[in-house]
This record gives C-alpha cells, sequence and structure tokens, in this order.
C-alpha cells in the first residue's frame, strides 16, 4: 500500500514501527499533490519549503510524546497559519499574512501534526467557489464551504483535513467526496484565530477516511481540562460503556421529500442493516420546531454576514453575486429581529436538548442526492443546518451510493456533549463491517471534459 | 458521564438568562452587561471587546511584529549600559509571558518592577520569584506596610467600592517612578487594553498609555484624594506619580505587547505552565484558574465588583470563551451565574478589616450601583 493511501492511524503504526518516516510521509503527500492536483485544485497555498521547517522542527520531538506525530493535515483557508497566508477564499485578501496561527493549528502542531497547506475554501466558508472539483466526477460540486479539504482526503493528497460548519460545510462535501466528515458540538474546538461568519453557529471540524482518525483529530483539537467546565464535564470524563445498547432513532427531517428516490431507497437499504443487540432502532418524529429552523437560521446567518462583512460589502467588486445577495438581504434584518432568532435558537437547542433525552444517536440523510452539477450550482436543501444550528455533534459517513454510483453520505448526530459517545457508535459500527475505511479516489481526467 | 441535561442546577425556565436582565442591557453577543465601565455597544448590541476580537482576525500582525521588534531595538541602542525596558510585573500569567518574550524572543535587558500589593498569596509568590529565577531577571519591588494597606483597603471600599485603590494606584505609580529613578524610558505591559476590557478596540485605541493612565481605568482617585486623619501625604507617596516634567525629560513611553502580537492568553498561559512551571489554582467565583492568582483577596475584589455591577469573574471569563466559540451565550451566563455569586475567600477576614457585617457590606456596594441597577436590591 502507498503511504498516500493510508490513513493517519495506519501511518501511525507505521511510524511506531520505524517503516517510514514523517518525511517520507510528507514526500508521498507532495507527490500525490503534484499528481492529483491539477485536476481537482484543491490547494490553494502550498510551500515545500514550510514543510521543510516543519519537519525539521518535529525532527527534534520524541515520537512517543506526539499523538500526531508526523500526521499531514490540510488547513481550510480561513485558519490562520504563521507560517501560510490566510486568504478566506477572497480576492479581497489575497496574500493576506496574519503572522499567527490559529489555536487549533496550534494544538495540531503541539500534538506533532505537519500543516501541509491551505486548502480552498469557498469565498469567506459561505458558498461561492468556482475551481475545486469533486473528484469522483469532474463536473461536479465537491460541495462548499470546506471543498478542498474533504477533496484533498478523498483523493489522499493528505488523510485529514480540516473545515468548519455554519450551516453545511463539512457535512456536505463529506456526502458529496464519499469520506467522514466531524464536527464536534459547539464549544469543544476553539475558534480563536479563524475567520467568524456567524458567533451562534460556526463550528470548526475535520474530514479524515477512517472512523479511527475522526477520534485521532477529535482529542488533538479539543480543548480539555478543568478551564473548560462543560467539555471537562461532559467529555473528559466520559466514560466508554462496554456492550453499551445504542438507541437508535431514524428520522425524516423536514427537507426529506426534497431527497431524490435513489437517495432514499439507499438509505433505507443501509438503515436495514443496522441490526445487532447493541443497537436498539426505531423510526421518530423530529419535534415541530425543526420545521421552522431553516428560515430562523437563515435570518442568523444573514445579518451576521451583513454584520462581519460590512467593509468588504463596501469594495463590492470583489464579492461574488451570491454574497452581494446574502448580505443585501442581511441588511434589511432589524436588530429585533435578529435578537428574536438567537433567542428562539437558544430556546430551540434547550428544548432539543431535552427531546434527545430518548435517544442516543439520530441517523439521517447527510445531502438529498449526490453532488449536484456544475461547480456553482446550489445543493437541494437538507437537514444539515438543524444539527449545526443546534450545537450537536455530528458526523458525516461515507456509506451510500447514488443512481449515478456516486457517493452520498449518512448523518450520525448526537446529542450535545455526547462527541465520545458517538465516536464510540462509530467503532462499533466499523467493528460490525458497517462503517468502511475509504480508500483514495483517483479522479478520470476524462470526465472533466 | 454521557450527558443527561444541559439545566442540571437552573429550572428550565430560566436557562441561559442573564441574572439581572430587568435592569441591566447585556452584549447581543457575550455576557457583559451595561454595567461594566465604559460600555459601548453598537448598532446591533454588540460590545466593543467583542468587536475588537473580530478585529483581530484582519490585522496583519506579521507587519506589527516587525513594529514591535523595530521598536524593541531602537531602545535597545539607546539604552546603552543601562536597562533596555521596564516591565512591570506581578507574577501572573502575562506578565511570565512578558519576560519570556522580551529576554527570549527579542533580547532585552529588562528590569522587572513589582508593585507589591502586601496580600501575596503562596501560589502568586512562588510564580513571581519561580519566573525571576528561571528567566535570570533584575527585579524590584516595593512593598507598602500591611497596617496602611489595611487603612488604605477600608478606605477605598467604602470611596470606590473596590477595597484595591492602593494596588491599583501602586501599579500605576510605581514603575513610572523607577523608570524617571533609573532613567528608562520603555515601559512593557502585555494584554492589549482592547483585548477584552471593552474600552478600547484595535481600530480606535484611544486609550493609549499615558501618565494617568491607571488613575482613570482603575485607580479612580489621585493620593490627595485618600488624605485623611490616619493617613497622611507621607504615607502615600509611594502612589504618587511622577511630575510630568520628569515624565518628559526620562521621554516614558508605554507600549502593551498584545497591540503588536496576536494575543491568546490561554494559549499563551499553557507555554509557560510548560516551559517555566507556572502554576495556576482554582479559586471561588473564578471559572478559570490562571487568572487573577497573585492577591489572596482578588475574589473579593470580584465579588465587590459584582455586587456594585452585576458581574464578576465569571462573567468576564465566560464572555471571553464565548468570544472564542467555546460556550453559547447560554451556557455562558449560567456559568456567571455559578461563579459571580460565590462568596469570596477572605470576606470575613475583610468584614473584621472593617468592622461590619456582611449586610453592611452589600449595603454600601449596592448603594453604589448606577442607573436602573440601583433599582435592583
Amino acid at each position: 500500500m502507498r503511504l498516500s493511501d493510508c490513513t493517519a492511524t495506519e501511518l501511525l503504526e507505521r511510524l511506531k514501527t520505524n517503516s517510514t518516516t514523517p518525511k517520507e510521509i510528507a514526500q508521498s503527500c507532495i507527490e500525490r499533490i503534484r499528481a492529483i492536483d491539477p485536476m481537482v485544485n484543491a490547494w490553494e497555498y502550498f510551500d515545500e519549503a514550510a514543510i521543510e521547517a516543519q519537519l525539521a522542527k518535529i525532527g527534534t520531538y520524541n515520537r512517543d510524546d506526539y499523538p500526531l506525530y508526523g500526521i499531514p493535515v490540510g488547513v481550510k483557508d480561513i485558519y490562520n497559519t504563521f507560517d501560510m497566508p490566510t486568504q478566506m477564499g477572497s480576492p479581497l485578501w489575497s496574500d493576506f499574512t496574519p503572522g499567527n496561527d490559529a489555536r487549533m493549528i496550534h494544538y495540531l502542531r503541539r500534538s506533532g501534526a505537519v500543516m501541509l497547506g491551505k486548502t480552498v475554501t469557498a469565498e469567506f466558508a459561505v458558498h461561492y467557489q468556482d475551481k475545486t472539483r469533486n473528484p469522483h466526477d469532474l463536473s461536479r460540486s465537491p460541495g462548499t464551504s470546506s471543498s478542498g479539504s474533504a477533496v484533498a482526503v478523498a483523493t489522499g493528497m493528505v488523510p485529514v483535513a480540516l473545515g468548519s460548519q455554519t450551516a453545511g460545510s463539512i457535512s456536505r462535501p463529506a456526502s458529496y467526496c464519499g469520506i467522514y466528515g466531524f464536527k464536534p458540538t459547539f464549544g469543544v474546538l476553539p475558534r480563536i484565530g479563524v475567520l467568524k461568519t456567524t458567533d451562534s453557529l460556526d463550528t470548526l471540524g475535520f474530514f479524515a477516511r477512517s472512523v479511527s482518525d475522526l477520534a485521532l483529530m477529535f482529542e488533538a483539537s479539543r480543548v480539555h481540562g478543568e478551564n473548560y467546565e462543560f467539555v471537562h464535564q461532559y467529555i473528559d470524563n466520559y466514560v466508554s460503556v462496554p456492550d453499551k445498547v445504542y438507541r437508535i432513532g431514524i428520522i425524516k427531517h423536514p427537507k426529506w421529500d426534497l431527497a431524490s428516490e435513489s437517495a432514499k431507497n439507499a438509505f433505507e437499504a443501509w438503515c436495514a442493516r443496522l441490526k445487532s443487540p447493541c443497537l436498539q432502532v426505531q423510526t421518530v418524529t423530529l419535534p415541530q420546531f425543526c420545521d421552522t429552523i431553516h428560515a430562523t437560521h437563515q435570518t442568523i446567518y444573514d445579518k451576521s454576514l451583513a454584520y462581519y462583512f460590512k467593509e468588504e460589502y463596501a469594495k463590492h467588486t470583489l464579492m461574488s453575486p451570491i454574497f452581494y445577495d446574502i448580505i443585501q438581504d442581511g441588511l434589511r434584518i432589524t436588530k429585533e429581529e435578529y435578537q428574536d432568532a438567537l433567542e428562539k435558537q437558544s430556546r430551540e437547542t434547550r428544548e432539543f436538548d431535552a427531546w434527545m433525552d430518548s435517544y442516543d444517536i439520530l441517523i439521517t440523510l447527510a445531502t438529498a442526492d449526490e453532488a449536484p452539477i456544475g461547480l456553482t450550482t446550489s445543493d437541494i436543501p437538507d437537514a444539515n443546518l438543524i444539527w449545526t444550528y443546534l450545537g450537536l455533534p455530528i458526523a458525516t459517513l461515507p456509506v451510500l451510493k447514488g443512481e449515478n454510483h456516486l457517493p452520498i453520505g449518512v448523518s450520525a448526530v448526537s446529542r450535545k456533549y455526547n462527541d465520545k459517545l458517538l465516536l464510540d457508535f462509530l467503532q462499533y459500527l466499523a467493528l460490525l463491517g458497517i462503517l468502511p475505511m475509504v480508500s483514495p479516489i483517483t479522479p478520470n481526467s476524462k470526465s472533466k471534459e | 458521564m454521557t450527558k443527561q441535561m444541559i439545566f442540571t442546577d437552573t429550572p428550565p425556565d430560566n436557562y441561559g438568562e442573564p441574572l439581572y436582565k430587568e435592569y441591566l442591557q447585556y452584549c447581543t453577543r457575550c455576557c457583559m452587561p451595561s454595567s461594566n465601565e465604559g460600555m459601548q455597544f453598537d448598532e446591533l448590541g454588540i460590545c466593543l471587546a467583542c468587536r475588537a476580537q473580530e478585529q483581530k482576525m484582519r490585522i496583519n500582525w506579521k507587519k506589527s511584529e516587525e513594529v514591535l521588534r523595530e521598536t524593541l531595538e531602537s531602545y535597545k541602542e539607546r539604552s546603552g549600559d543601562n536597562y533596555d525596558c521596564i516591565i512591570p510585573i506581578s507574577g501572573g500569567k502575562d506578565s511570565v509571558f512578558q519576560l519570556h518574550v522580551l529576554k527570549k524572543v527579542y533580547g532585552m535587558k529588562p528590569l522587572a518592577v513589582t508593585f507589591n500589593h502586601n496580600w501575596y498569596s503562596e501560589i502568586g509568590r512562588y510564580n513571581l520569584e519561580n519566573a525571576l529565577e528561571k528567566l535570570e531577571i533584575d527585579h524590584i519591588m516595593f512593598t507598602p506596610n500591611k497596617a496602611l494597606v489595611k487603612k488604605l483597603f477600608v478606605k477605598s471600599f467604602y470611596k470606590i467600592g473596590d477595597s484595591c485603590w492602593h494596588c491599583h494606584a501602586g501599579v500605576g505609580a510605581f514603575p513610572l517612578q523607577i523608570a524617571v529613578k533609573f532613567n528608562i524610558p520603555l515601559l512593557i505591559w502585555g494584554e492589549s487594553v482592547c483585548e477584552s476590557s471593552g474600552r478600547a478596540d484595535f481600530r480606535d485605541n484611544v486609550q493609549k498609555f499615558d501618565r494617568d493612565y491607571f488613575t482613570k481605568v482603575s485607580a479612580k482617585l489621585y493620593p490627595e484624594q485618600m488624605i485623611d486623619e490616619e493617613i497622611t501625604r507621607k504615607d502615600l507617596k509611594p502612589f504618587e506619580l511622577p511630575s510630568f516634567e520628569d515624565i518628559e525629560r526620562v521621554g516614558v513611553v508605554g507600549l502593551h505587547l498584545g497591540d503588536y502580537l496576536f494575543w491568546d492568553d490561554e494559549r499563551q498561559m499553557e507555554f509557560i505552565k510548560k516551559e517555566y512551571d507556572w502554576r495556576e489554582e482554582h479559586r471561588p467565583g473564578h471559572y478559570k484558574g490562571f487568572k487573577g492568582n497573585e492577591c489572596k483577596f482578588e475574589t473579593l475584589h470580584d465579588h465587590m465588583k459584582y455586587v456594585k455591577r452585576g458581574f464578576g469573574r465569571g462573567t468576564d471569563q465566560a464572555s471571553a470563551d464565548v468570544r472564542a466559540g467555546l460556550l453559547t451565550r447560554e451556557e455562558g451566563f449560567e456559568i456567571a451565574k455559578k461563579y459571580d455569586q460565590q462568596r469570596p475567600a477572605y470576606l470575613d477576614e475583610f468584614l473584621d478589616m472593617a468592622n461590619i457585617t456582611e449586610e453592611e457590606y452589600n449595603n454600601v456596594l449596592k448603594a453604589m450601583r448606577q442607573g436602573k441597577f440601583r433599582e435592583c436590591r
């Protein structure tokens, strides 16, 4: 197996047995990028000298003290990095050098990871991007906004990469690219040094090709300790329960009817595989207030974008029409409407948490269908923003195929701060053989034509 | 532990609500109330500290760092055989990080200066001495006598609703006195005023350092305003600011590292813990274990603020976490409720010192409430 085919967990095993080195791993990623990226355009910034400098630094480390020792990471280009520009998908911020590392980047470097480069993001992590292509079909969208990170992982240019989610920016690219995505509970990963779009929604997360890589990344990038009360109480002190019976709710969310028949059929067939004494499955209906979450989310989102991007809006010649329109919509929303929407989000988060007392995991379709044709096409509405709005941990699982044999993900959602329970559940499914380890895909250049 | 219910301690109807929502306006984004001094809400009801945090994402810190480096180099060149700068320190996380940055990163020869409030906690003293020793820094400390400190402590409580005038005034005056006495023009602090105070932002940092900075921001009163039959002008000499002429003669300037370097205090705290064995301690009223540990009366100071202004250190710390995306605003209010109301350590010692009951203590502070908050009893 080539190094670029390995997951982060497999690479760490190889490093432990001295059968490879961080330099060889980085080199294999670089070669893969040279071979693949011209077809998919996943990378915004890539600098071999910066990689060399990091390798020299970790060369002084004691391998056993660093849980991500030598693991290359792709970084969505909204995370500040001291050794690379942060351009946020906008020509307005071309070549901007913030000169510092976001806290999460620091955590990863502290764990021995190597920041391989910056991956393409949609403009300001919102929607518009027109260069990154879906490796399964180059004529299709890879999903936004964490487009480059998802493609880089799907193609084996890097084993893991960082994303962010304000609506569905991790879940959708993961679903369309056929890889794992994980957006932990709001509040578990620090946002310091990362572009802000919406206070109460922006959540960080990552992509991987195996369940165990999700767990690795989660531990390395989250906050720990008594200075973070809820995280300490529910995550640091979490104890896995052997032979736990998972109470699973299969749900049809408010946008379910918009999903394609092939997606729904594939989903139902996969759910039928959830058979084990430890899986207690039932079909459940979401609380009625979930029907209006899309509208409330839009009020919060549009107003926040109008607020945070006032200066960019003033120079709108370098702004996409989609972004410009969102800001115009946001400007029409009053302060009172915005505050009411925030209050509603808070109340519904609390109500949903109480409702979820009966379930450990909710399962549903991650996207309505396979990736749409065209790089700037709008997605069919799905349920992703509901989970983001409610601050819940959500994993996207690469388990379905649509009518064109392209990937579609399944969402597994848990209760706030039950991130480790969700990861335990995924490990259990992996043990049952229901969750695969994903092999990197090599795009076929012909499909571009 | 598996998550069961968010609202474990609070009745569901009040979950995530601020304590004084009928009396105070709160920032739309964080948990800071209008009673925070100098609070400025914008058109969306967002406070200045929140705005400043987002400005940090649009600052080219690489360029600011170059400005800092050039500034420090110029002072190094002109200092000759003298110290290159003064670093006022307490031994807290910021001051130890300052010492590290200036000595190890920029190769400065600093003189550390400490105004000792004379209430050092055990851990505070350890952190101060440990840092000075490990970083090999020359140090001057001034300690006013305890009897005077006690008198000022009580007087300050009645005058400004905060028993720490002597500390605020001393921390402002003593480094300036040393700057003048030792002819060291450059004073360097750590965290930017814009970081979390809500008094300035990075675009319009109106509160640049000047001689009276600490009087305006924290001490409120000049030494002569503390004179009475028990406290003489002579007693207050250590708290006096040098004259404007002396300040000008030496060319005293002050800067905050946080105006030039991207400030991430928790990350910095983790760094100094690892590199210098700096220690934290969890105390009543404090949600985080790494702030305000130098003084044994710090939690009393925070509690006085809570009674007087309706928010304490729990609110400050929770708001910082809300801005960092580490708490929802509602979780922040829950944290604030839990910690702000905790009875401070050493309250009884203070009540004995002031010879008052706890009820009287509360009444003195409540009488200082401003605006609509005065109606809240």
